[in-house]
């Protein structure tokens, strides 16, 4: 016992300074952020590649010609809001008022759906004007932005429904009383990521 | 009992202030992206900018980072340092490759 408790404190002394649990978390969260970070490594692939093909385009449409900036900028507004009553949630439930929790899981849950639909609204409209991910019907010597607009906004509309799928669960355990302030902060960090990712997407792809 | 409803009050606002800003962020983005006489660069840096900008209060703010261990911190800023290896290491050649289209061109 005495050998343990030593081995704890000669831990605890190093530089690394953490003993068992260094930074400070649950191993749940901890976890997350190791998906978060390695997630944005695939968005930050996705992000260079755009740059690299938009760089060696011979011409690249303007966006505002190509989308509605007014229903982007309504899904930016959208997520943002949905971000913040996420993070109000959080902070309701981890001081237990879980009615409170409950109420802004689900106005988040809205604001993730009503992001959601206007994507798809988006993607059936530049479906309907012939764009695919191989082809340009605008500009046919520029395929790169469709395939930049499928892969970017498809494989982030996707953690969209996976992050109202986890919302979903969480809040359903919520109602059952069954979660944990730590439980429904992993599912915001999730959520808030989505909102980091978007904002890159919303800057680079729509708006440069 | 009192000083909890205060934080809380404390929390909540804050939420909503960086809510504000925010949205303010994502308007100034919109104007730049809009501004047709502004250098193609100057408006590439405007932008990036605001983004990080943004990105950071989103982490410090809703992700809790401002209270969590620096180690943690910095972990989160693989991705970013990463991404800007990769990027500049790509940069020459697309260089390159537009250079080579442009003049086959």
């Amino acid at each position: 016992m005495e050998a343990t408790v030593g081995e704890q404190e000669r831990i605890l002394a190093s530089p690394w300074g953490g003993g068992t649990n260094p930074f400070g978390t649950s191993w749940g969260k901890f976890m997350m952020w190791v998906f978060i970070v390695s997630d944005a490594l695939t968005f930050a692939g996705f992000i260079v590649a755009y740059g690299f093909m938009r760089a060696t385009a011979p011409a690249w449409p303007a966006q505002d010609e190509v989308f509605s900036m007014g229903l982007i900028t309504f899904m930016t507004f959208a997520l943002i809001s949905s971000s913040c009553v996420m993070a109000i949630a959080v902070g309701a439930a981890q001081q237990g008022r879980r009615s409170e929790a409950v109420k802004y899981l689900w106005l988040t849950i809205l604001g993730g759906t009503i992001f959601l639909g206007s994507q798809a609204y988006e993607w059936a409209h530049f479906i309907d004007e012939g764009y695919r991910p191989w082809f340009n019907p605008v500009m046919p010597e520029v395929p790169q932005f469709p395939a930049a607009f499928y892969v970017m906004t498809g494989f982030h509309g996707f953690h969209v429904f996976t992050g109202l799928v986890l919302l979903l669960y969480t809040v359903i355990r919520a109602h059952m009383g069954k979660y944990t302030g730590d439980r429904v902060e992993i599912a915001g960090l999730y959520w808030h990521f989505i909102d980091v990712v978007w904002v890159f997407i919303f800057a680079f792809f729509y708006l440069l | 009992m009192e000083s909890m409803s205060e934080t809380t009050h404390h929390g909540y606002a804050t939420y909503w202030r960086i809510w504000g800003w925010l949205l303010g962020m994502t308007l100034l983005a919109l104007g730049v992206g809009y501004v047709d006489a502004m250098p193609g660069g100057l408006k590439a840096l405007l932008l990036v900018g605001i983004t990080l900008a943004k990105v950071a209060i989103i982490g410090a703010y809703y992700m809790h980072l401002r209270s969590e261990k620096l180690d943690l911190i910095l972990i989160t800023f693989t991705p970013i340092v990463l991404a800007m290896i990769l990027f500049f290491f790509m940069v020459p050649d697309a260089g390159d490759t537009a250079t080579r289209i442009m003049t086959l061109r």
